[in-house]
């Protein structure tokens, strides 16, 4: 049984969680604030169409390959963003902490966080982004003094660029799909989704708008857009407030990957009640296993999103019997 | 305890109470003779006063009056007839007994009645109503809390004087039978909230009651967090604002804590001065002593993490001084701060459980050897001992968060030491779960900040003026269950 969590803070957690990979990115955006504005706008109507049959499929009597597709994307997911963020703070601090500490550091917290169940992590997430906010405001202080507006780059045809820049917006994330399988009702869940996706979009934009007010044409180019404008930025003295702001991001990925461990533990003990199904976990964790090793970062994402379009695709099958 | 009932037979009910108390020294059993019937005043000496017992008799015995035919006649005639200072419940049972003597009274057990007269004789030796040690306050009231339960529940009803305050009265502890009292205002506590910890109160076994603090793991369940859902007070003007937000407050006979259900974190910066001081003031307050939890808990993980893994975070003059003081010492920096962490913890139990003026000598001892001859030796860096110091500091303005901050300072540093500002981050967002995860009957231990609530802006972090809590006082009302989460 799923906790009963009111839409309002159903939403705030995902949207929270949603931010992680958004203020971590680890590769250029390739595209400029002109084009993510645009592409944001395009895809979260999209987005929001390709969702629809997400509460359906998700339901408890909904088809098992639509959970199945989304748990291995929850999995896969959670691999993601342990490795994004390992890479993140390694490029960022550059400190030569060691892969076995930063990984026992981080899943310990992350599974102190789904033992505390959705409740914990719920209210968790509200102050996580009462501390986002107030980065924001700092972030924006500190950089206030080198934000111009004719670095804005303005493309006079950009629909070329659009088109290269839609796919990236559209990749399916497991958080988009969250809502639906947590709101009591389809219609609440398709709420949820609408407010989540245009939360995403509109900040996705604004952090593009305002990495290139201050990096200028060099934004699209950036490893760490959101970071360099963080190093760049300082309040008097204080001329290292990227740590601050690296440590709040770090707590948005923790939470993330709390959330959708939390998710797909839930997921597991309803796709596999009995111990005799658990037997199926061994080549799962071994086909991610593989993947982990395998596999770019980009790479995964891509499965992810394959697996997410997948359990979407799954979900218009006809529903099960139910058995007299 | 037993609950069997008097006999009405004084050979045989006296025995028993002898037997009962395995003839202790202190049990004070007189028989005589009233109206030509046969009674016997039973009391404990020092719980009740022989000079009142014998005022009460003399009076009862000097009067006049035709020999009584039975005891049934005279009992009737004390309980009803008399102008005796008499309890208005006669006593049935043994227990009755037994608890009616422990509290102080005189029991009359009369011969051929089956019920007893207990008569107010109290007289009990306990601390005057005096000014809490540990809870300062500028202004406001200096009464606090004594040991005796009956004065500390007459202390609320002369600060709560209206029909809505209800005191109900519990027993617990097996060995010691200790009397707790629930009081609550029936207009404002939520009803399912009482019910629940008076049920909750009458299912604790628990063997011997001896403070209130032994309740909370009775009243509180849920998983493992750092924090506490029960707030403790020694003031009665404390515990009457509690009442007056719809909270419980429990009183244990013999404790002079009450404690207040439920808790909330944002409580743990709140002080009766702030509703006597200018509420920008009080606002401001809230924020220095946030500001000082957070100090108390993180700066020596911080300050670790950073020297340890970010050095360059450091300002380079304060990097020098830190790079200066670290080569110069034998421990790692980790290990060391760990080390004077554990030292001060040391240091001030040893003054606290001392008798105060070898406890001052302690704190000389510990700041003479620790903190200088250490230093000058070179086992212990300066930059180490003045961030645990000023961590110390920190503490002392928020005295009820002591226990949670003293475990998670140690964890934050241990923490930033293995995994440095990522350590701090991870431990962090741990303490964060841990204080949101934490809740009372469906009530956050974080509310009203987390979900945010309007009490939140009204008196949470900041606090209003009087002009607007007056419009809509804060009631508990507010946090009750279903609103947000329940798992």
């Amino acid at each position: 049984m799923k906790p009963k969590i009111s839409l309002r803070q159903q939403g705030l957690v995902v949207f929270t969680a949603l931010l992680a990979p958004l203020l971590l990115q680890t590769r250029p955006t390739g595209a400029g604030a002109q084009v993510t504005v645009l592409a944001c706008a395009a895809a979260v109507p999209l987005l929001w169409v390709l969702l629809l049959p997400a509460g359906r499929g998700l339901a408890p009597d909904g088809p098992v390959l639509c959970r199945g597709a989304f748990a291995a994307a929850l999995a896969v997911s959670v691999a993601c963003q342990l490795y994004q963020a390992q890479r993140f703070y390694s490029d960022t601090t550059e400190t030569d902490l060691s892969l076995f500490w930063y990984t026992a550091v981080v899943v310990a917290a992350m599974l102190y966080g789904v033992h505390a169940g959705l409740g914990g992590i719920t209210r968790t997430a509200n102050v996580f982004l009462w501390a986002c906010g107030g980065g924001a405001v700092l972030l924006l202080l500190s950089v206030v003094g080198q934000l111009r507006v004719s670095s804005l780059q303005v493309v006079a045809s950009p629909q070329t660029q659009l088109w290269q820049a839609l796919p990236a917006r559209l990749l399916l994330v497991p958080e988009f799909l969250l809502p639906a399988w947590l709101a009591p009702t389809p219609r609440q869940g398709r709420k949820v989704t609408a407010a989540v996706l245009a939360g995403w979009a509109v900040v996705t934009a604004a952090l593009a708008v305002l990495g290139e007010a201050v990096l200028g044409a060099g934004y699209a180019d950036q490893s760490h857009p959101v970071y360099t404008v963080a190093r760049l930025g300082g309040v008097s003295v204080f001329r290292r407030l990227d740590a601050v702001h690296v440590s709040i991001w770090m707590l948005l990925a923790l939470l993330r990957l709390m959330l959708s461990t939390w998710a797909l533990l839930r997921l597991l003990q309803g796709l596999l009640p009995t111990a005799r199904s658990r037997w199926l976990l061994v080549p799962g964790g071994a086909a991610l296993a593989v993947l982990l090793g395998t596999c770019t970062a980009q790479q995964m994402e891509w499965v992810c999103g394959g697996l997410l379009a997948a359990a979407l695709a799954a979900a218009l099958l006809p529903k099960r019997r139910k058995t007299p | 305890m037993s609950l069997k009932k008097l006999t009405g037979s004084l050979q045989k009910d006296l025995p028993v109470l002898k037997q009962m108390f395995g003839d202790s020294m202190d049990l004070y059993a007189k028989n005589l003779r009233i109206r030509g019937v046969e009674c016997a005043a039973c009391m404990f000496d020092g719980l009740s006063s022989t000079e009142k017992l014998w005022v009460i008799l003399l009076d009862l015995l000097s009067r006049d009056g035709p020999p009584m035919p039975d005891g049934r006649a005279l009992t009737d005639y004390i309980l009803h007839a008399s102008d005796l200072p008499v309890e208005a419940t006669p006593v049935e049972t043994f227990d009755d007994l037994v608890t009616r003597m422990t509290a102080g009274m005189t029991v009359l057990l009369v011969d051929g009645s089956p019920v007893a007269v207990a008569l107010s004789s109290q007289l009990l030796a306990y601390r005057s109503v005096s000014e809490p040690s540990g809870e300062g306050n500028i202004r406001g009231s200096r009464e606090g809390f004594c040991d005796l339960l009956r004065v500390n529940i007459s202390l609320l009803r002369r600060l709560i004087r209206t029909p809505d305050l209800v005191i109900e009265m519990h027993t617990a502890g097996d060995l010691t039978g200790t009397e707790v009292a629930l009081c609550y205002n029936r207009r404002l506590a939520p009803p399912e909230l009482v019910e629940k910890v008076r049920q909750r109160l009458q299912n604790t076994k628990i063997p011997l009651l001896l403070d209130s603090s032994y309740l909370a793991p009775f009243l509180q369940r849920g998983p493992f967090s750092f924090f506490q859902q029960a707030g403790y007070t020694e003031r009665s003007a404390a515990a009457c604002a509690k009442i007056c937000e719809g909270k419980l407050v429990l009183l244990v006979n013999g404790s002079p804590f009450a404690m207040i259900l439920p808790h909330f974190f944002i409580e743990n910066f709140q002080s009766l001065d702030d509703y006597a001081t200018k509420a920008y003031f009080a606002s401001l307050l809230r924020a220095l002593k946030f500001l000082a939890f957070l100090l108390a808990v993180m700066l020596p993980g911080v300050y670790v993490a950073i020297a340890q893994f970010s050095p360059e975070l450091f300002p380079p003059q304060l990097l020098y001084k830190v790079a200066a003081a670290e080569r110069a010492t034998p421990l790692p920096l980790f290990l060391e701060m760990i080390f004077v962490l554990i030292l001060l913890e040391i240091v001030r139990e040893a003054g606290l459980r001392l008798p105060k003026p070898i406890g001052h000598t302690v704190s000389l001892v510990s700041a003479l050897i620790v903190g200088d001859a250490a230093i000058n030796a070179g086992i212990l860096s300066t930059p180490v001992v003045i961030v645990a110091a000023f961590t110390s500091i920190s503490m002392f303005v928020i005295p009820a968060l002591y226990e949670p901050a003293t475990a998670l300072r140690l964890l934050f540093t241990l923490a930033g030491g293995v995994a440095g500002l990522l350590g701090v981050a991870c431990m962090f967002a741990v303490m964060a779960v841990s204080a949101c995860n934490t809740d009372f009957l469906g009530m956050p231990y974080t509310a009203p900040l987390v979900p945010a609530r309007p009490g939140m802006l009204r008196d949470g972090m900041f606090r209003f003026s009087w002009r607007v809590l007056a419009r809509r006082p804060y009631t508990i009302r507010e946090e009750v269950p279903p609103h947000e989460t329940e798992d």
